[in-house]
């Protein structure tokens, strides 16, 4: 394995870019600020150990966080890439097995961010210094740590064996992961409340398992055992014990397909000339099954439409008519399912809580976190490349000879980032609007309705000018959608983990990193009862303005810049 | 319909004065460009006339995309200055854009996009009405032979075709000069043969044409004038053969001898006029060497070489482009890192 020249080049060409000191930095930085920030200040013993365990599992915590947000941007376009730049054919040309190639590329990708991890163990075991921890616990959370690495990244270069573009292939993978990381670990407080009863113990069963797939609840059962998030169904292995085979099979399995995808000659993409065009007013099958023809004639573009707006929309996969259409009909049905679901959970709980209370603030709780996770989730892929793809297909220098001037250029590119997410709100919006309807109760919901708009929508303009802002900064899609998400998923969801730090910290230090946080601000918004405290809402609206009209301001002289001829 | 009734082509062309005036179009004074420790192009001056196809000739890295990319008004110049049409290419970037259609040497290419709706936006881009846009896009279509793609799409073309439709796209605000970097590259021998009957036939539209290529003999075909750039500097420019003449003072001649080849070769040896004796063909009767006399000294020589063995023929050999172009490049290789060394330095060596 040693001997293999795609591991060297690999890791050369990883350990040279600025890319990798950035995110050695960061992740020591991050490693630092948590140790910083968590490490007891009086001077009296913690003999039990507490303190230990408490910083131990946050510091844990925050870097299973970062190899979950870092590991794809490694692997999901290791292969891509190669196929972009017609070298892949070339490497099988080559003596090298199938295997070796995807072996090397694995070890490749991954040895740096072995690297970052085994420079953050001082770190991690520091808090030995406190007392209280024991060897296994610290060999455990740095065995999960290498293991996510591996079947993340894993999971990365099987979505690149299998797509042609680096852009989709990252878009996918961080897709796939946050279901794999997030959403499949939302279970776990249910089951160890044992509020889920209903299903009986094959479904909190199905659960548990299902749980046990994600990095992060496997971390959280380790580090902290008796957390309610950790305990999972009565009867079960804790999470992470389940996790180590679970996530081992994954991996293999990965690997097997990937090898198998990488034995056969890559197919080419779809050939898309047999898209004949279809004239306008011809009615077809398609037609009804797309509601929009992707094949219909397009009208010229008006005198009063910019150009560029048009054709951000004719050309960005993400912001076709009928993937839109698909899209929105998906976050209605997404919609309507958790409405369902939270009439299922309301019935459940309403032995333990007033009615009253579930509509007031479970209900928009719900919905307000679903449009805000939406915006989160999907936002990044869709605004990631604004600027960058033109200049990575090699037109931006066509463009600068044109007479579109900045402000169009801008203007054009920002509306067609914020229309698709503007869209995907709308879809939801049925089930919020539902909600006016239990006022005939005896609640006033405009209020919560309106300050939970008010968060998705500023959420939905920073979240355009955070994909402008990157994609003006780089060249590569790529790059530029890993950056917008790592910012727009650190500041949402990241943030979050100082609810870890309640009582810990004051309420005005945890309210100071909520404040830049969607999730939390909507949360607020929404009448939560774990947020209502920390009265995020507005400083959250008028720091996110300010930093949307920063990004956007850069994003404009950056394109300014990009214009003018080169020096 | 021609180029000149073209409602579309009104910004650009009325500016221009009517084809077959020896109006200098595009006119560098000067033009250099240093990087940090490279000088991509030394003070180069030069002159297009309008309607010409000008064709500039150098291996790769010689500064042609540099100057080309100048004249787009996509790059800085360090020093010096670059017209077209009288306008300067820094100070008047706007007017150069009406004035110029630039076709890089890759493609720039969008997915899902079919050919006229990537000509529309440029068209729009460029603020051209809808109407007259739409007869410009039949227009074009029709001058570069891609009326067939229109509805095919353009990342799915090949390389030929998509050459055509960057022309195409050139064309759309119908600019008097046109900058094609290495248009021909990479196209078949068909598709080459295309290529060049299509900028012979925008000349013919009175457009001025800065073709790039190192495919010389496409260029000698379709050319007016040429340019050869070696390591930033323009060695020679003109008529095609103008600048073989001067490149070659010295004419090239052959003999064809039937017997006495030994014989012929020491009188040519033993003349002054003579050099490069050539004898590698010897034994099938040929003798090729560079005469620097005139045709009374050349008179003379062949009444020395036919006393002294049977003469066949003696024929002139036509030099080509790619003789030129070897005789810049290839003669002065060892001159090759210059090209790497730093400003100060080369201007050292050139003043040795």
């Amino acid at each position: 394995m040693i001997r293999n020249p795609i591991i060297h080049r690999e890791l050369l060409s990883a350990l040279r870019t600025r890319k990798a000191i950035l995110l050695q930095v960061l992740f020591l930085l991050v490693t630092g600020a948590l140790i910083l920030l968590y490490w007891p200040a009086g001077g009296i013993q913690d003999v039990g150990g507490q303190e230990a365990r408490r910083i131990f599992g946050v510091l844990a915590l925050g870097e299973i966080v970062m190899v979950i947000l870092f590991a794809p941007a490694f692997t999901a376009a290791a292969l891509t890439s190669e196929r972009e730049r017609r070298t892949l054919e070339s490497l099988f040309a080559t003596a090298m097995r199938p295997r070796d190639i995807a072996v090397g590329k694995i070890v490749g990708s991954l040895g740096f961010l072995f690297l970052v991890i085994l420079t953050g163990v001082p770190g991690l075991a520091m808090p030995f210094l406190l007392g209280g921890i024991e060897g296994t616990q610290f060999l455990a959370a740095l065995g999960i740590l290498l293991l996510t690495a591996v079947y993340l990244g894993m999971i990365g270069l099987l979505i690149s064996a299998v797509m042609h573009r680096s852009y989709r292939a990252i878009i996918t993978t961080y897709a796939i992961l946050l279901g794999v990381c997030f959403l499949v670990a939302m279970p776990a407080t249910p089951l160890s409340n044992h509020l889920i009863n209903r299903g009986g113990p094959a479904w909190r069963g199905v659960l548990h398992v299902l749980a046990s797939l994600s990095p992060l609840e496997a971390m959280l059962s380790a580090v902290w055992p008796g957390h309610a998030w950790s305990r999972g169904a009565p009867g079960w292995p804790a999470f992470w014990q389940l996790h180590l085979p679970l996530a081992g099979a994954v991996t293999l399995v990965s690997a097997g397909v990937c090898l198998h995808k990488l034995r056969r000659p890559a197919a080419p993409p779809r050939p898309r000339e047999r898209l004949k065009v279809v004239e306008r007013g011809q009615i077809t099958a398609r037609t009804f099954l797309f509601l929009i023809d992707p094949r219909k004639r397009k009208k010229m573009i008006r005198w009063w439409q910019n150009p560029m707006f048009i054709k951000e929309f004719r050309t960005r996969p993400m912001l076709q008519a009928q993937w839109l259409i698909r899209a929105f009909g998906w976050c209605v049905i997404i919609s309507i399912l958790l409405m369902i679901a939270q009439s299922v959970t309301v019935q459940a709980m309403l032995p333990d809580r007033p009615g009253t209370r579930i509509i007031e603030e479970d209900l928009p709780t719900v919905i307000a976190a679903l449009s805000v996770l939406v915006l989160l989730l999907v936002g990044p892929a869709i605004t990631g490349g604004t600027l960058c793809a033109d200049r990575e297909a090699g037109v931006w220098d066509l463009i600068r000879t044109t007479r579109l001037s900045s402000v169009r250029i801008v203007t054009g590119k920002f509306g067609a980032a914020i229309i698709p997410l503007l869209l995907l709100v709308m879809a939801i919006l049925p089930t919020l609007v539902v909600l006016p309807f239990f006022v005939s109760f005896r609640v006033n919901l405009w209020p919560t309705i309106l300050a939970v708009l008010s968060v998705v929508l500023m959420t939905a303009l920073f979240v355009a000018a955070a994909g402008m802002f990157f994609s003006s900064l780089f060249s590569r899609t790529a790059t530029a959608t890993a950056w917008t998400y790592a910012l727009v998923i650190s500041l949402g969801l990241l943030t979050l983990l100082m609810l870890l730090g309640e009582g810990r910290f004051s309420q005005r230090i945890i309210a100071g990193a909520f404040v830049v946080s969607p999730l939390a601000a909507a949360l607020d918004a929404a009448g939560s009862a774990a947020m209502i405290k920390y009265q995020v809402r507005t400083p959250h609206l008028q720091l996110m303005a300010v930093a949307t009209v920063a990004m956007f301001l850069v994003a404009v002289v950056r394109v300014i810049q990009l214009r003018r001829p080169d020096r | 319909m021609t180029p000149t009734d073209n409602t579309a082509a009104a910004p650009a062309t009325e500016a221009m004065p009517a084809p077959g005036t020896r109006e200098v179009v595009v006119r560098c004074e000067g033009l250099t460009k240093e990087y940090d420790e490279i000088t991509a192009l030394k003070a180069l001056d030069l002159e297009i006339l309008r309607g010409h196809v000008f064709g500039y000739i150098g291996h790769n890295g010689a500064g042609k995309t540099t100057t080309i990319r100048i004249l787009a008004g996509l790059l800085e110049p360090t020093r010096g200055r670059a017209e077209i049409a009288g306008e300067d290419v820094v100070e008047r970037r706007g007017a150069i854009k009406s004035l110029v259609g630039y076709m890089p040497d890759h493609f720039g290419v969008y997915d899902q996009m079919r050919v006229w709706e990537y000509l529309d936006f440029f068209g729009a881009a460029f603020r051209i009405p809808r109407r007259k846009r739409r007869d410009r896009i039949d227009y074009i279509l029709d001058v570069t032979d891609a009326e067939y793609m229109r509805d095919r799409f353009v990342d799915t073309l090949s390389r030929g075709m998509k050459q055509r439709v960057g022309i195409a796209r050139t064309l759309m605000h119908d600019p008097a000069v046109l900058l094609l970097d290495e248009p021909a590259s990479g196209l078949d021998p068909q598709a080459r043969v295309q290529m060049r009957k299509l900028l012979r036939r925008l000349a013919d539209a009175g457009k001025t044409l800065l073709v790039s290529s190192h495919i010389l003999p496409e260029l000698a075909a379709v050319c007016d004038t040429i340019g050869i750039i070696h390591q930033g500097t323009l060695r020679a420019s003109g008529p095609i053969d103008q600048v073989l003449s001067e490149l070659h003072r010295d004419r090239l001649m052959e003999f064809r001898l039937h017997e006495g080849v030994e014989r012929a070769a020491e009188v040519l040896r033993a003349e002054d006029a003579c050099s490069q004796l050539d004898e590698a063909d010897a034994v099938q009767g040929l003798l090729r060497f560079r005469f620097s006399g005139d045709d009374a000294a050349m008179a003379g020589l062949l009444g020395r070489v036919a006393a002294s063995a049977k003469v066949v023929t003696l024929r002139e050999v036509p030099l080509s482009l790619e003789d030129a172009y070897m005789a810049i490049s290839g003669l002065e290789s060892e001159e090759e890192p210059e090209l790497m060394e730093a400003p100060d330095e080369a201007a050292g060596a050139a003043k040795e």
